[in-house]
């Protein structure tokens, strides 16, 4: 009968209760005049019925301690590197200035002072445009952990205010506190507003520092933001096509527009790596660039 | 003691003794979930390991907009669908054991003919749902054997109840086919219309 297509999903929802009193009765009509449809439902009652009861297993014994183990092994979660890139020289030369400084300092600590800073950021700005081979090879040092550049797009802003009402709003829900670092409200960073880092990082997230540096030239205009994925090739669940990648693979670039961002957001989730692709952040992230730490 | 709540958030500051107390709230229903959709297991094991560990990872960025346990179904249920996916391109022809599928019964079972009906029907029902693509058998096992309600699974899979109400539908029909090709769609309930 043509019209029986119609009447399966009613026949699926009339198993789990959830038609109305008016759906319950067209159905009922229908199944007066259908044997068909009938037919449907009795086989459908019974996969239903099949399923019942079956009740929830235990996982094998240690389960929860191997897990465990398996967590405190990893250490504590780490962190996202976030960076958003912007048209302006300027300002992308001053994130790279601050990523370097941080490298040699080898201490976030030597980034949180005062304004006083900026003149050394300044010095290496050349530097870091023109030898990203010396970002590779301090690659191994520490202390740069989250860092989220400022929404301000001119590069006094990202060498200089701070406001920990605007962090929380480019940062979403986090703030320093969170991350286990104690506030200091009212204080200037280099970072300047929106900018903060969190626990201590590992080589692989300086290695996407430098990896942040060094992207391929993605096409203006048709991405809104960028998530970059760094380590082994995922297992996508759908089909997302990078819009760029890395030259030696080791990265992929996609466009998360309105389409594919909550296909990504999944994706990141699933590998414990979505912290700043929310709408907080990528409301203000035009034509920027996200570096999520994949692992 | 904490709530879960208070287990979450910290858990979200690397609290791993908080995160072990979560991981033992959820255990049954993250493995079952599994166990389900893997089909086996050593398998369900790995992948409820997977998605707790995924969890752990993420947990600085849950933002707790929904609860945790939702979080982590849908952490399972991605974890699950990886697997699937994965294992389907590495033994594309071997089918699934199956001998993880719980078949015991309740204390309160039948006799032993309807004790061996019901085994016949969930074997049937197994090799049905493992022959249903990945994410047909995804919400699937939310619905009929976690028991999620639309509104439950809308929020685990982040979909409209609409389009979790359709895709039910879709499954179970897809599923019934199945059966029906096999030609063994429960022989136990063709017994008893006789």
């Amino acid at each position: 009968m043509p019209d029986c297509e119609k009447y399966v999903e009613l026949i699926s929802a009339s198993l789990d209760d959830a038609l109305t009193g008016a759906q319950r009765a067209e159905l009922d009509a229908h199944l007066a005049s259908c044997p068909s449809c009938r037919a449907l439902l009795e086989d459908l009652t019974a996969i239903r019925d099949g399923c019942a009861g079956w009740g929830e297993e235990s996982p094998p014994e240690g389960f929860a301690d191997r897990v465990t183990a398996a967590a405190a092994a990893e250490g504590a979660p780490k962190r996202v590197l976030f960076f958003r890139r912007y048209r302006s020289l300027l300002a992308t030369a001053a994130v790279a200035a601050l990523v370097l400084l941080a490298v040699r300092t080898g201490g976030f600590s030597a980034l949180t002072g005062a304004r006083s800073g900026a003149p050394a950021a300044d010095a290496d700005v050349t530097a870091a445009l023109s030898d990203e081979s010396d970002a590779s090879a301090q690659s191994g040092d520490e202390d740069l952990g989250v860092a989220q550049e400022a929404p301000a797009p001119d590069a006094n802003t990202v060498m200089g205010t701070t406001s920990g009402g605007e962090e929380r709003a480019a940062g979403g829900e986090k703030t320093a506190e969170d991350d286990g670092i104690p506030a200091e409200s009212g204080s200037e960073t280099m970072f300047g507003t929106g900018l903060y880092a969190s626990a201590p990082p590992d080589m692989q997230e300086n290695a996407l520092c430098e990896k942040a540096l060094t992207l391929p030239d993605l096409p203006e205009g048709e991405w809104a933001w960028v998530l970059v994925l760094t380590g082994s090739e995922p297992e996508w669940p759908v089909d997302v096509t990078p819009v760029a990648a890395a030259e030696d693979s080791s990265a992929q670039y996609f466009s998360a527009d309105a389409s594919d961002r909550a296909v990504l957001e999944d994706v990141f989730a699933a590998r414990g790596c979505a912290p700043y692709a929310d709408e907080k952040t990528v409301s203000g992230a035009e034509k920027g660039l996200i570096c999520l730490l994949a692992e | 003691m904490h709530d879960e709540e208070g287990l979450v958030r910290l858990a979200k500051k690397g609290d791993s003794d908080a995160f072990a107390q979560l991981v033992r709230l959820h255990e049954k229903r993250v493995y079952t979930l599994a166990l389900r959709m893997a089909g086996n297991p050593s398998d369900a094991e790995e992948v409820a390991q997977e998605a707790f560990l995924a969890a752990w990872r993420g947990l600085p960025a849950f933002r707790m907009d929904s609860s945790f346990s939702t979080w982590v179904y849908r952490l399972t249920s991605n974890a699950c669908i990886d697997f699937l996916r994965r294992e389907k391109k590495r033994a594309a022809d071997v089918p699934l054991c199956g001998d993880g599928w719980d078949f015991t019964l309740p204390d309160d079972a039948p006799g032993p003919y309807e004790a061996a009906e019901r085994r016949e029907l969930r074997e049937t029902i197994r090799r049905g749902m493992e022959a249903l693509p990945p994410e047909q058998r995804q919400i699937l096992a939310l619905r009929e054997f976690q028991d999620l309600s639309y509104e439950e699974i809308g929020a685990v899979l982040e979909l409209e109840q609409g389009t979790v109400k359709s895709r039910i539908a879709r499954a179970r029909l897809r599923l019934r086919e199945i059966l029906t090709a096999e030609g063994n769609l429960f022989p136990v309930q063709s017994s008893k219309k006789t």
